[in-house]
Protein backbone atom coordinates (compact mmCIF):
# COMPACT_ATOMS: atom_id res chain seq x y z
CA UNK A 1 0.00 0.00 0.00
CA UNK A 2 1.50 3.33 -1.07
CA UNK A 3 1.76 6.18 1.41
CA UNK A 4 3.32 9.61 1.53
CA UNK A 5 4.30 12.07 4.25
CA UNK A 6 3.42 15.62 3.31
CA UNK A 7 4.63 18.78 5.05
CA UNK A 8 1.97 21.29 6.02
CA UNK A 9 2.57 24.88 7.19
CA UNK A 10 -0.33 26.85 8.66
CA UNK A 11 -0.32 30.64 8.88
CA UNK A 12 -2.84 33.46 9.06
CA UNK A 13 -4.21 34.71 5.75
CA UNK A 14 -2.50 38.03 5.11
CA UNK A 15 -5.56 39.57 3.50
CA UNK A 16 -8.65 38.01 5.17
CA UNK A 17 -8.95 38.63 8.93
CA UNK A 18 -9.63 35.55 11.05
CA UNK A 19 -8.71 33.02 8.40
CA UNK A 20 -5.87 30.51 8.80
CA UNK A 21 -4.40 28.96 5.65
CA UNK A 22 -2.88 25.47 5.60
CA UNK A 23 -0.34 24.96 2.81
CA UNK A 24 0.78 21.49 1.72
CA UNK A 25 4.27 22.16 0.41
CA UNK A 26 4.75 18.80 -1.32
CA UNK A 27 1.69 19.36 -3.51
CA UNK A 28 1.51 23.18 -3.40
CA UNK A 29 -2.17 23.09 -2.50
CA UNK A 30 -3.98 25.09 0.19
CA UNK A 31 -7.02 24.95 2.39
CA UNK A 32 -8.26 27.16 5.17
CA UNK A 33 -10.41 27.56 8.25
CA UNK A 34 -11.80 30.11 10.63
CA UNK A 35 -9.56 28.62 13.29
CA UNK A 36 -6.15 27.02 13.27
CA UNK A 37 -7.60 23.59 13.98
CA UNK A 38 -10.21 23.96 11.22
CA UNK A 39 -7.46 24.77 8.72
CA UNK A 40 -5.49 21.71 9.86
CA UNK A 41 -8.57 19.51 9.66
CA UNK A 42 -9.42 20.78 6.18
CA UNK A 43 -6.11 20.27 4.41
CA UNK A 44 -6.32 16.44 4.22
CA UNK A 45 -9.39 16.63 2.01
CA UNK A 46 -7.72 19.13 -0.35
CA UNK A 47 -4.72 16.82 -0.50
CA UNK A 48 -6.97 13.84 -1.20
CA UNK A 49 -8.70 15.66 -4.07
CA UNK A 50 -5.42 16.65 -5.71
CA UNK A 51 -3.79 13.25 -5.29
CA UNK A 52 -6.93 11.40 -6.34
CA UNK A 53 -7.44 13.46 -9.51
CA UNK A 54 -3.78 13.11 -10.49
CA UNK A 55 -3.72 9.36 -9.97
CA UNK A 56 -7.00 8.92 -11.83
CA UNK A 57 -5.44 10.72 -14.81
CA UNK A 58 -2.24 8.68 -14.54
CA UNK A 59 0.00 11.61 -13.66
CA UNK A 60 2.47 12.09 -10.81
CA UNK A 61 0.72 13.88 -7.93
CA UNK A 62 4.08 15.15 -6.65
CA UNK A 63 5.05 17.15 -9.72
CA UNK A 64 3.96 20.51 -8.27
CA UNK A 65 6.07 21.22 -5.21
CA UNK A 66 5.90 24.63 -3.55
CA UNK A 67 8.69 27.07 -4.46
CA UNK A 68 11.92 26.91 -2.46
CA UNK A 69 11.21 29.93 -0.27
CA UNK A 70 8.28 28.06 1.32
CA UNK A 71 10.62 25.16 2.14
CA UNK A 72 13.13 27.60 3.59
CA UNK A 73 10.34 28.95 5.76
CA UNK A 74 9.51 25.41 6.90
CA UNK A 75 13.15 24.71 7.70
CA UNK A 76 13.30 27.90 9.76
CA UNK A 77 10.17 26.84 11.60
CA UNK A 78 11.57 23.39 12.33
CA UNK A 79 14.89 24.83 13.44
CA UNK A 80 13.56 27.63 15.65
CA UNK A 81 10.07 26.45 16.54
CA UNK A 82 8.87 24.62 19.59
CA UNK A 83 7.94 20.93 19.25
CA UNK A 84 4.30 20.67 20.21
CA UNK A 85 2.83 17.28 20.88
CA UNK A 86 -0.69 18.61 20.99
CA UNK A 87 -3.81 17.81 18.97
CA UNK A 88 -4.85 20.58 16.56
CA UNK A 89 -7.83 21.74 18.63
CA UNK A 90 -5.57 22.31 21.64
CA UNK A 91 -3.62 24.81 19.56
CA UNK A 92 -6.65 27.07 19.16
CA UNK A 93 -6.34 28.20 22.75
CA UNK A 94 -2.86 29.49 21.94
CA UNK A 95 -3.58 30.73 18.44
CA UNK A 96 -3.46 34.41 19.41
CA UNK A 97 0.25 34.12 20.10
CA UNK A 98 1.20 31.78 17.27
CA UNK A 99 2.92 32.81 14.08
CA UNK A 100 2.89 29.47 12.30
CA UNK A 101 2.46 25.74 12.79
CA UNK A 102 4.14 22.94 10.85
CA UNK A 103 3.04 19.34 10.81
CA UNK A 104 3.30 16.23 8.74
CA UNK A 105 0.32 14.56 7.18
CA UNK A 106 0.46 10.90 6.27
CA UNK A 107 -1.67 9.92 3.31
CA UNK A 108 -2.20 6.28 2.46
CA UNK A 109 -3.56 5.14 -0.85
CA UNK A 110 -6.40 2.69 -0.41
CA UNK A 111 -7.44 0.11 -3.05
CA UNK A 112 -10.46 2.20 -4.03
CA UNK A 113 -8.22 5.29 -4.26
CA UNK A 114 -9.88 6.75 -1.21
CA UNK A 115 -7.34 8.67 0.76
CA UNK A 116 -7.87 8.60 4.51
CA UNK A 117 -5.51 10.66 6.58
CA UNK A 118 -3.78 10.66 9.89
CA UNK A 119 -2.05 13.52 11.60
CA UNK A 120 1.55 12.96 12.40
CA UNK A 121 2.74 14.52 15.60
CA UNK A 122 5.16 16.15 16.34
CA UNK A 123 4.00 19.48 15.18
CA UNK A 124 6.14 22.57 15.54
CA UNK A 125 5.03 26.11 16.16
CA UNK A 126 6.67 29.46 16.37
CA UNK A 127 5.51 32.36 18.45
CA UNK A 128 4.28 35.56 16.91
CA UNK A 129 6.84 38.33 17.16
CA UNK A 130 6.03 40.90 19.81
CA UNK A 131 4.59 44.12 18.35
CA UNK B 1 -7.98 42.99 -1.42
CA UNK B 2 -8.99 39.39 -1.92
CA UNK B 3 -11.00 38.48 -5.00
CA UNK B 4 -14.07 36.27 -5.05
CA UNK B 5 -14.27 32.78 -6.44
CA UNK B 6 -16.45 34.05 -9.27
CA UNK B 7 -13.54 36.31 -10.31
CA UNK B 8 -11.15 33.36 -10.19
CA UNK B 9 -13.55 31.27 -12.25
CA UNK B 10 -13.88 33.95 -14.92
CA UNK B 11 -10.13 34.48 -15.08
CA UNK B 12 -9.37 30.74 -15.23
CA UNK B 13 -11.69 30.27 -18.21
CA UNK B 14 -9.21 32.38 -20.19
CA UNK B 15 -6.83 29.44 -19.91
CA UNK B 16 -9.51 26.83 -20.57
CA UNK B 17 -9.79 25.83 -16.92
CA UNK B 18 -13.20 25.12 -15.41
CA UNK B 19 -14.26 25.58 -11.80
CA UNK B 20 -16.65 22.76 -11.06
CA UNK B 21 -18.64 21.49 -8.10
CA UNK B 22 -16.72 19.20 -5.80
CA UNK B 23 -17.77 17.87 -2.41
CA UNK B 24 -17.19 17.79 1.31
CA UNK B 25 -15.37 20.74 2.84
CA UNK B 26 -14.23 21.90 -0.60
CA UNK B 27 -17.35 22.58 -2.68
CA UNK B 28 -15.42 23.70 -5.79
CA UNK B 29 -12.26 22.81 -7.63
CA UNK B 30 -10.47 24.16 -10.66
CA UNK B 31 -9.58 21.27 -12.93
CA UNK B 32 -7.86 20.62 -16.24
CA UNK B 33 -6.89 17.10 -17.09
CA UNK B 34 -5.51 15.48 -13.96
CA UNK B 35 -4.49 18.78 -12.40
CA UNK B 36 -6.97 20.04 -9.85
CA UNK B 37 -7.03 22.78 -7.25
CA UNK B 38 -9.77 22.72 -4.59
CA UNK B 39 -11.37 25.76 -2.99
CA UNK B 40 -12.96 25.78 0.44
CA UNK B 41 -15.66 28.24 -0.52
CA UNK B 42 -18.70 27.89 1.69
CA UNK B 43 -20.24 31.16 0.53
CA UNK B 44 -20.43 29.74 -2.96
CA UNK B 45 -18.96 31.61 -5.88
CA UNK B 46 -19.05 34.82 -3.83
CA UNK B 47 -16.53 33.43 -1.34
CA UNK B 48 -13.41 35.52 -0.84
CA UNK B 49 -10.22 33.74 -1.85
CA UNK B 50 -6.97 34.87 -0.24
CA UNK B 51 -4.20 36.12 -2.49
CA UNK B 52 -2.08 33.35 -0.93
CA UNK B 53 -3.79 30.97 -3.37
CA UNK B 54 -2.73 32.81 -6.52
CA UNK B 55 0.86 31.64 -6.88
CA UNK B 56 0.03 27.99 -6.16
CA UNK B 57 -2.93 28.05 -8.53
CA UNK B 58 -0.89 29.64 -11.32
CA UNK B 59 2.00 27.23 -10.82
CA UNK B 60 -0.33 24.25 -10.99
CA UNK B 61 -1.81 25.28 -14.30
CA UNK B 62 1.25 26.92 -15.82
CA UNK B 63 -0.24 30.41 -15.79
CA UNK B 64 1.82 33.59 -15.65
CA UNK B 65 1.00 35.21 -12.30
CA UNK B 66 1.04 38.78 -13.63
CA UNK B 67 -1.32 37.81 -16.47
CA UNK B 68 -3.64 36.07 -14.04
CA UNK B 69 -3.75 39.04 -11.68
CA UNK B 70 -4.53 41.27 -14.64
CA UNK B 71 -7.43 39.02 -15.62
CA UNK B 72 -8.67 38.92 -12.03
CA UNK B 73 -8.91 42.67 -11.88
CA UNK B 74 -10.69 43.13 -15.22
Amino acid sequence: MKSWNFWIVVRRAPDIPGIWIAHCLDLNVLSEGESLSEAIESIPEAVAIVVGDALAAGIDPLRHRAPQHYWDDLNRLLRDGVPAGLPPDALDAQAATLEAVALQLRVTLQPAQQLPRAYEVPMFWSQQAAA
Amino acid sequence: MPYRLTDYSRALRTWGIDVEACGGRHPFKAIRGGDSFPFKAHNGMRSEISDRYISALCERFGIDIAEFKKKLSE
